[in-house]
């Protein structure tokens, strides 16, 4: 077939409807093409788990996703909370605020005291219960020096109804230890710096990549003003993370889509000469992003903050094409090694057609092997890459013929003649002097030997030592700030959850008195069960009531003997009475409320959090009994990502097989082995220098190796279709190899440790396939 | 009932908005009575705090020795019935040596105020009326807060070249007494009152 004159009309139609299909999809969806997700998190699978586990995984999620945590640090209480009065202002005016500071929970105040009045006789603290079971006299003792001190009007005001202030003790030991509330504004203090705590809820609705510019140059404003008044402010929570993320890809986009853009502007005015060759590359480059952008924003919804950062280096791979066409338009050059004559008639381009429609299959082959993986993130970079390719390819295919019409190419130019001795001079080499070859492969088997792997996911968070830093000290300052680890425990029955629940309450006591955790928030801590609550009202008969204790106690302070009666009177008619957790659920504060996951058909659940997690192996290695999961996310997913490097690795074996047997049936097999070698040595090549250079091997350079497989094949295939050596492939492969490794050459100098690696790994991979093509041509010559 | 005694303490100082400069009598009188006071680095003395409970027949008294240090705080130590000893400064209120609860500042501060008349800190919480003359001055604050007033009603205050008598009564019906006896101004801060008062 005659793709390039006969058909020329039918392509240039084939191409505008695409287009304008294309055109007119953006067009509908308006600015919702426009949006980027920029939770990095959002490129991982899920882990399998069940429903129970699910839902805490969301509620735990909703959480954190939005809030930031702040300190204030000052030297006194009221200076801290001052200053924290001001920020909390100055974060209401920007607007990004969905609410800032505590909620207004203040009017559970009452609620709560009311509601649990009545069963103050089933509930007491730890610290009474352990009081009460040792020495009740002490007890006793301790009620009257406490209301005879100056700080007596606290009991006081609650004498009648709660006259050794038990009930008090339960609901003090509700609040979080070390900290107290100015005016709503929680404090803390640590030596002898005071805290002001300031938490702030992002308002979701609106919250696009410009708002998180704001919000970071709010929270530096901040700090700025702060240390001006020799405060310090500490920021911690997920949405920085995510804003200096996606902050930092921003700017990666534009270092890597510039940078591959001035190179292949540079590349292509020295080879072509004319500004033609160099305008027509840049509208099929443009053509390819606006395809992948529009099609696969069409498909995920959103794209993704890294999506954006490696397309910004499809422009490196999509320039190939013309490349090739270029090339192949150039006048030919004798070949003394060979002494073949390329040629430029007809048949060449036709044949560069040929040769680019199979790479772009193979290229497609390649970025559907990413898309089969389970890693939302990766998919949309494979349709990305893949659709911008094939938008490329189209626009070269379709108009480059009419459009290239009347370019005057230079007969010869200075890089055509590097570019072909060079690559023949290095076959040459390696095939003249065997231990050259020999040493280099006992090289690369030593340092396949030396590579490890690593598979925590935490590589894909990029390391901001500030925010770190701050993270790190407030986690010093709070070691009740919850850690990303919880238990989720469910049960057939109410009942059935909240024994085991308590049970793994028991079994994390030991834990902490191990050291290996800090603390946890779980229900049973605060809720007493059925049994707890009699044993508990069991308890004050034995040790206050029936013994006159608590009379002697009652008339020593001056109470009247009617009062006296009337407490024994309300204490003998609450024996029987059983708080229940709906009663309780709905007046405590919502850190608890959050704990329950509510009952339906399946069950009920609850949340047990973990605070300061310090041994994770112990924790790891708990027995745990049924119906009780943890969930650590990070060890799960990295677990995840160990398994399917695996899988990846196989994948990238398969791709190898697959390849072959599909060049076999289109070229021969000798040809198709000649191609294949190149990648397959590219990828041992790489593994090589990556294990000497101490680096190891990630999931995502084993995706990297996926895309050397293809763009060696694309090598391979150009430098075996061309006939051998001509050298006008040379060029194309040196310049398409040039583009490549500029464009993945600057992914490697990005902060986030993924998309080094990434980049890194395909430097490396197409640099050993670029070296290595010409000997691929060799080798089927021979 | 806690949240109500403690916001009533915290709100006395951590600076309630609203309130107006309406009341020059109010500062005039402050200051009239302020002026009548010793001014001393370190007052020293006894007291006797009675309680009146209303569910109580008698009042709950105890007795003990105060150190008052104008520029950090106060040493309160009870000795009778049940001996304690609280620490109020800046960084808070501790009981026998435990670490400062930043959540009774207030406290520290209110007695502080109480103690020095100081007219910033009163005028700002307070209305204040009452009798700067005569031998004994007396002033009575009221609340100017909603939220107090659920707490306290008035707190009156006697004196003379120093305040000898608090009577808080509580808008619930109790109230507390607090008589200071045998006011001196020497001797200095002892080494351990310093370490105790002021953290050195």
């Amino acid at each position: 077939m005659n793709l390039v004159v006969a058909g020329a009309k039918r392509w240039v139609i084939l191409w505008l409807l695409v287009v304008a299909v294309t055109g007119l999809v953006v067009i509908l969806r308006g600015a919702d093409a426009l949006r980027v997700e920029t939770n990095l998190m959002a490129l991982l699978p899920g882990v399998d788990s069940n429903a129970r586990v699910e839902q805490a995984k969301r509620v735990v999620a909703s959480g954190v996703e939005q809030r930031l945590l702040m300190l204030v640090a000052a030297d006194t209480p009221a200076r801290a909370a001052d200053a924290a009065r001001e920020l909390n202002q100055d974060l209401e005016r920007s607007g990004l605020f969905r609410q800032v500071g505590l909620a207004p929970n203040d009017q559970s105040g009452p609620d709560l005291y009311q509601t649990l009045l009545p069963y103050r006789y089933q509930l007491l603290s730890n610290r009474s219960r352990q009081s009460l079971k040792t020495d009740p006299q002490l007890l006793v003792k301790e009620g009257l020096r406490a209301l005879y001190s100056p700080a007596g009007f606290i009991r006081a005001t609650s004498l009648e109804r709660d006259p050794l202030y038990l009930f008090g003790g339960y609901l003090e030991q509700m609040a979080p230890a070390g900290t107290s509330v100015d005016q709503g504004i929680p404090l803390l203090v640590d030596g002898a710096t005071h805290y002001a705590v300031i938490t702030a809820e992002l308002d979701r609705a609106a919250f696009d990549l410009d708002q998180q510019a704001l919000l970071l140059t709010l929270i530096r404003k901040l700090e700025g003003e702060q240390v001006a008044v020799n405060r310090q402010l500490y920021v911690a929570g997920l949405p920085l993370y995510a804003a200096s993320g996606a902050e930092r890809a921003e700017r990666e986009i534009r270092v890597v889509g510039l940078g591959s853009c001035l190179g292949i502007i540079l590349l292509l005015v020295l080879s072509f000469g004319s500004p033609r060759p160099l305008l027509l590359a840049l509208f099929a480059v443009a053509t390819g992003v606006f395809g992948a952008w529009s099609i696969s924003s069409l498909i995920f919804g959103q794209l993704h903050i890294l999506t954006l950062v490696f397309g910004a280096s499809l422009v490196g791979v999509a320039v190939d094409y013309c490349l090739h066409y270029f090339c192949a338009c150039l006048p030919p050059a004798e070949n003394k090694l060979t002494g073949t004559n390329g040629n430029n008639g007809e048949g060449t381009l036709q044949s560069v057609v040929r040769s680019m429609t199979l790479a772009l299959i193979t290229s497609v082959a390649a970025y559907m092997c990413l898309s089969a993986t389970p890693f939302p993130g990766l998919r949309q970079i494979a349709v990305f890459s893949a659709t911008g390719l094939v938008f490329a390819w189209l626009t070269v295919v379709a108009l480059f013929p009419l459009l290239s019409r009347g370019i005057s190419w230079p007969s010869r130019t200075a890089l055509l003649n590097v570019a072909s001795s060079i690559a023949n001079r290095w076959a040459d080499w390696l095939i003249r002097y065997r231990w050259l070859s020999a040493t280099c492969l006992l090289a690369i088997i030593a340092g396949i030997g030396a590579l490890h792997s690593e598979d925590d996911v935490r590589q894909l968070q990029a390391p901001d030592r500030v925010l770190q830093e701050q993270d790190r000290h407030i986690k010093a300052v709070m070691p009740e700030a919850m850690d990303s680890r919880f238990f989720v425990v469910s049960g057939a029955t109410l009942t059935e959850t909240l024994q085991r629940e308590a049970y793994l309450t028991a079994t994390l006591d030991r834990l902490a008195t191990a050291g290996a955790i800090n603390g946890y928030q779980s229900l049973s801590q605060y809720f007493p069960t059925a049994t707890q609550q009699k044993s508990d009202y069991q308890l004050l008969e034995d040790a206050l009531y029936s013994n006159n204790q608590m009379r002697s106690y009652l008339q020593a302070l001056g109470f009247s003997d009617d009062a006296i009666d009337q407490e024994y009177r309300e204490f003998a008619q609450a024996k029987d009475r059983q708080l229940t957790l709906t009663e309780w659920l709905p007046v405590v504060d919502e850190r608890w409320r959050s704990l329950w996951l509510g009952c339906d058909a399946s069950g009920c659940g609850a949340i047990v959090r973990l605070a300061g997690v310090q041994d994770t192996g112990q924790l790891n290695a708990l027995k745990l009994p049924g119906g009780v999961y943890l969930v650590d996310t990070v060890y799960q997913t990295s677990a995840l990502m160990a398994e399917y490097r695996g899988r990846a690795t196989a994948l990238l074996v398969l791709g190898m097989i697959v390849a072959l047997l599909l060049l076999s049936w289109r070229r021969g097999w000798r040809a198709a082995l000649a191609i294949i070698l190149v990648p397959a040595t590219a990828i041992a090549v790489t593994l090589g220098v990556l294990g000497w250079l101490g680096e190891s091997l990630s999931l995502f350079r084993v995706f990297a190796l996926l895309l050397v497989l293809g763009i060696g094949a694309d090598f391979g295939i150009f430098a075996v279709q061309q006939r051998g050596l001509a050298s006008h492939t040379a060029l194309a492969i040196a310049l398409s190899a040039a583009t490549t490794l500029l464009a993945f050459g600057l992914l490697s100098l990005s902060d986030t440790d993924v998309v080094r690696s990434f980049g890194q790994t395909l430097l490396i991979g197409i640099a050993s396939a670029f070296v290595l093509a010409p000997m691929a041509g060799r080798i089927k010559n021979r | 009932m806690i949240r109500r005694a403690c916001i009533f303490l915290l709100c006395c100082f951590q600076g309630a908005a609203g309130w107006a400069v309406d009341n020059d009598k109010s500062a005039l009188l402050l200051q009239a009575v302020s002026d009548r006071l010793a001014v001393a680095e370190v007052t020293r003395g006894k007291f006797i705090q009675l309680r009146h409970l209303k569910v109580l027949s008698r009042p709950l008294i105890s007795r003990g020795n105060f150190v008052f240090h104008r520029q950090s705080g106060v040493r309160w130590a009870v000795i009778e019935p049940f001996p304690s000893v609280m620490i109020a400064n800046a960084s808070g209120v501790s009981w026998q040596g435990e670490q400062a609860q930043p959540l009774t500042a207030g406290f520290g501060q209110l007695l502080r105020a109480l103690l020095t008349l100081d007219v910033e800190q009163l005028q700002r919480n307070f209305e204040i009326s009452g009798d700067p003359d005569g031998d004994e001055w007396r002033l009575v604050l009221t609340p100017r807060n909603q939220q107090w007033k659920k707490a306290i009603a008035e707190i009156q205050l006697r004196g003379s070249e120093y305040v000898s008598r608090v009577d808080v009564q509580e808008a619930k019906g109790d109230s507390v007494r607090v008589q200071f006896t045998e006011i001196r101004f020497q001797p200095l801060l002892s080494a351990q009152e310093r370490r105790e008062l002021l953290g050195e």
